[in-house]
């Protein structure tokens, strides 16, 4: 997933450990076999390849997946969608090199025909789904470590481990118990390794975080600075000093609110919805929140 | 933006005091006496070429150093190089130059193949030498030199410039505290797309101008560029190889050459690590490269960066092991924007050296010759790498020429 994935499980006998840790790794890559569009293989290279020309039928677990991916869209009033891809590449954040200028509208407007999961047709009789447009794309990145800390919890509870934390490249992070010293674990929310000054701290416990910002992928064009999340409303991508963090019940709904949050206007709107917390700090450090019911 | 500044003496001996255990040769670096301004050190430098002009401009900046005598038997360069040292006294041949005793010491820029008669002569006429590299073409030449050495009590200073490079240093100390594991293996290559050709006015001077492509005045590209990288291995390694095979030849600047325009040699350590070198002359791309492989990372020695295998642990979970080793419970500082694996790090690795002006190795290695002279400091050391080097390159370009392999043995020496 182009990224670390760190699991502190303490007071674990370490073979036991080392063996909880091979099957969440297992299961991590499982995933990323069948989620990664940057594997020939995959899953979702599959849809992407095949279903602009006819309906792909998914398993129960792309299903699931997929349809409530569709859920968090229609939740989120559209600010979370798994099909934004095509304004990503057109903004040039998928490892493409970026544009020069900034593009136009009629080209944003030209994309934007083909980004909306309301364009997405399902057959709940085959399981399948199809493109209603053609040049349509799905992209997992922004749920995958979501749906990834949903299984590493099963694993975790499964085998026994009664205190657990795991983070997923710092964006991403689940919290299984409590802190071996009592009551929930303290997280910061900063903008970078380097830029350690704690902005927001989270009481986790049985939670996970969702975190997301430009400061590891934002870019410039014209000498504006965009952060990586482009809104699939209106194609454009956000300001990339933004910087966006929930807490949830549910990994994936987390992310999904972390990057929706980033580009909605009435945040708290939205996380009214879900079992979830927001904060959103701007490029000054002020911090906005929504919903949030305990501050350590 | 503007070059960096070049880091000050005063800084690099502060930053790089720690260099003594590595390289035991910037010894007389740190010695208060090294910059004393009492008597002149006068200076002859016999070999005003390419290289010889660089030693030429590298001493003018050293305090109390007097170039006294320039010496080329190709006009050309002696008038220029006789423009650039006012007042030092021409001379075409080394043997006048020595017979007017008018020296300390004697930087010899020659080809390889009169490095020995050269420093010899001058070493019994009392003169302290510093030879470019490499020491010689033949092993008796080598020990010849070693021999006079130690005859005449005189510091014979052999001009491996790596063994100077604080980025190499910093490679070792890197080494040393197990970043990379142990070293498994050394890689290096030297290319370049260009015939290696000097303009000639008179075909009559085409092997004095040319020397390079000629096999009884040159080593050929292991002796003038991978010798480079033999030294550092021998040095990083701390050893010298056991034995060493290889190929080489000419195939594509078939222009009458002697010398190989591309080689590939191997060098087998005792305990176990290989160097494999390429030198070519009709590519570039690959540039030079010496690289330190070990199970745990890798180093770009001519770089100084650092390429660790595995992914750096995030500082917040680092953190937070302490924290709960120590029984602390405070607020760890871990969520943020993805950490995305960095490719770029990937591509340029980390830099050993922190601050990237560093002084220039040619440099430091005039400035320990003639504080070594001055303070009658021998770097037995130094010495022993740089003899150990010439040897390699000698018994490589036999295992080239004669297709087989070849023992250390054959040196004749431990």
């Amino acid at each position: 997933m182009g990224t670390r994935l760190d699991v502190v499980m303490p007071d674990v006998e370490p073979a036991h450990g080392r063996a909880v840790f091979q099957s969440i790794a297992d299961e991590v890559a499982r995933l990323e076999g069948r989620l990664s569009r940057f594997r020939r293989t995959s899953f979702v290279t599959r849809i992407n390849l095949e279903a602009g020309d006819r309906p792909v039928r998914l398993d129960e677990e792309m299903w699931s997946l997929l349809t409530r991916c569709a859920e968090l869209h229609r939740r989120t009033s559209g600010a979370f969608d798994v099909t934004v891809l095509p304004l990503l590449q057109l903004w040039g954040f998928t490892g493409e090199h970026p544009p020069d200028k900034r593009p136009s509208a009629a080209e944003i407007l030209s994309v934007r025909d083909r980004v909306g999961m309301e364009k997405l047709i399902f057959d709940a009789t085959s399981a399948a789904v199809r493109f209603s447009v053609d040049g349509m794309k799905i992209d997992f990145g922004a749920v995958g470590k979501g749906l990834a800390l949903e299984r590493v919890e099963v694993i975790l509870r499964e085998s026994g481990i009664a205190s657990a934390l795991v983070n997923f490249g710092d964006s991403s992070i689940l919290v299984v118990g409590p802190h071996p010293l009592g009551g929930p674990w303290p997280i910061g929310v900063r903008r970078s390794d380097e830029d350690p000054t704690v902005l927001h701290t989270w009481a986790t416990m049985d939670t996970a975080i969702s975190s997301s910002g430009g400061a590891n992928q934002s870019m410039t064009i014209d000498g504006s600075s965009y952060g990586h999340v482009v809104d699939p409303r209106t194609g454009v991508p956000t300001d990339a000093g933004v910087l966006v963090s929930v807490l949830a019940t549910s990994a994936v709904e987390a992310e999904a609110l972390s990057t929706a949050l980033t580009v909605l206007d009435s945040p708290a709107d939205v996380l009214r919805n879900f079992d979830a917390q927001g904060v959103a700090v701007d490029r000054d450090d002020r911090v906005s929140s929504y919903g949030v019911r305990r501050v350590v | 933006m503007s070059e960096p500044r070049p880091l000050s003496r005063r800084d690099f001996l502060t930053q790089v005091s720690w260099v003594a255990a590595a390289a035991p040769w910037f010894v007389p670096l740190m010695t208060t006496s090294a910059y004393a301004q009492d008597e002149p050190i006068r200076v002859g430098l016999v070999g005003v070429g390419s290289r010889g002009t660089k030693l030429l401009l590298h001493l003018q900046t050293i305090p109390g150093v007097v170039v006294a005598a320039v010496c080329d038997n190709y006009s050309p360069n002696l008038v220029d190089a006789a423009r650039r040292a006012d007042g030092a006294r021409r001379f075409t041949d080394y043997r006048a130059l020595l017979d007017a005793q008018e020296v300390d010491a004697l930087v010899i820029a020659t080809p390889p193949s009169s490095h020995a008669d050269i420093s010899c002569a001058a070493m019994r006429t009392g003169c302290d030498v510093f030879c470019e590299k490499v020491m010689a073409l033949t092993i008796e030449d080598c020990d010849r030199m070693m021999r006079v050495r130690q005859e005449t009590g005189r510091r014979l200073q052999i001009g491996f410039q790596r063994l100077f490079d604080v980025r190499y240093v910093a490679a070792i100390e890197a080494v040393r505290a197990g970043r990379i594991g142990p070293i498994t293996h050394m890689k290096a290559h030297w290319h370049r797309n260009d015939d290696w050709r000097r303009p000639v006015r008179d075909p009559r001077l085409e092997r004095q101008i040319n020397w390079r492509l000629y096999r009884d005045l040159s080593g050929g590209p292991i002796a003038e560029l991978a010798a480079h990288q033999i030294v550092t291995s021998n040095w990083i390694l701390g050893e010298r190889p056991s034995r060493m095979t290889g190929f080489g030849g000419v195939n594509f600047w078939k222009d009458g050459r002697e010398t190989h325009d591309n080689a590939s040699v191997m060098f087998e350590y005792p305990g176990g690590a290989l160097l494999t070198q390429t030198s070519l002359l009709s590519n570039r791309r690959d540039g030079v490269v010496e690289q330190v492989i070990g199970p745990e990372g890798s180093i770009e020695l001519e770089a100084g960066r650092y390429f660790p295998e595995a992914v750096p642990p995030s500082p917040a979970i680092v953190q937070l092991l302490r924290d709960l080793k120590m029984g602390l419970l405070r607020t760890v500082p871990l969520g943020g924007p993805s950490w995305v694996t960095p490719e770029g790090s990937e591509a340029s690795g980390s830099y050993l050296v922190d601050d990237a002006r560093i002084p220039s190795p040619t440099q430091l290695e005039l400035e320990v010759f003639v504080n070594s002279v001055r303070t009658e400091t021998s770097l037995p050391e130094l010495l022993n790498e740089s003899y150990r080097a010439s040897l390699a390159v000698v018994l490589a370009n036999r295992a080239v020429d004669e297709g087989r392999v070849v023992a250390w043995a054959e040196a004749g020496s431990p």
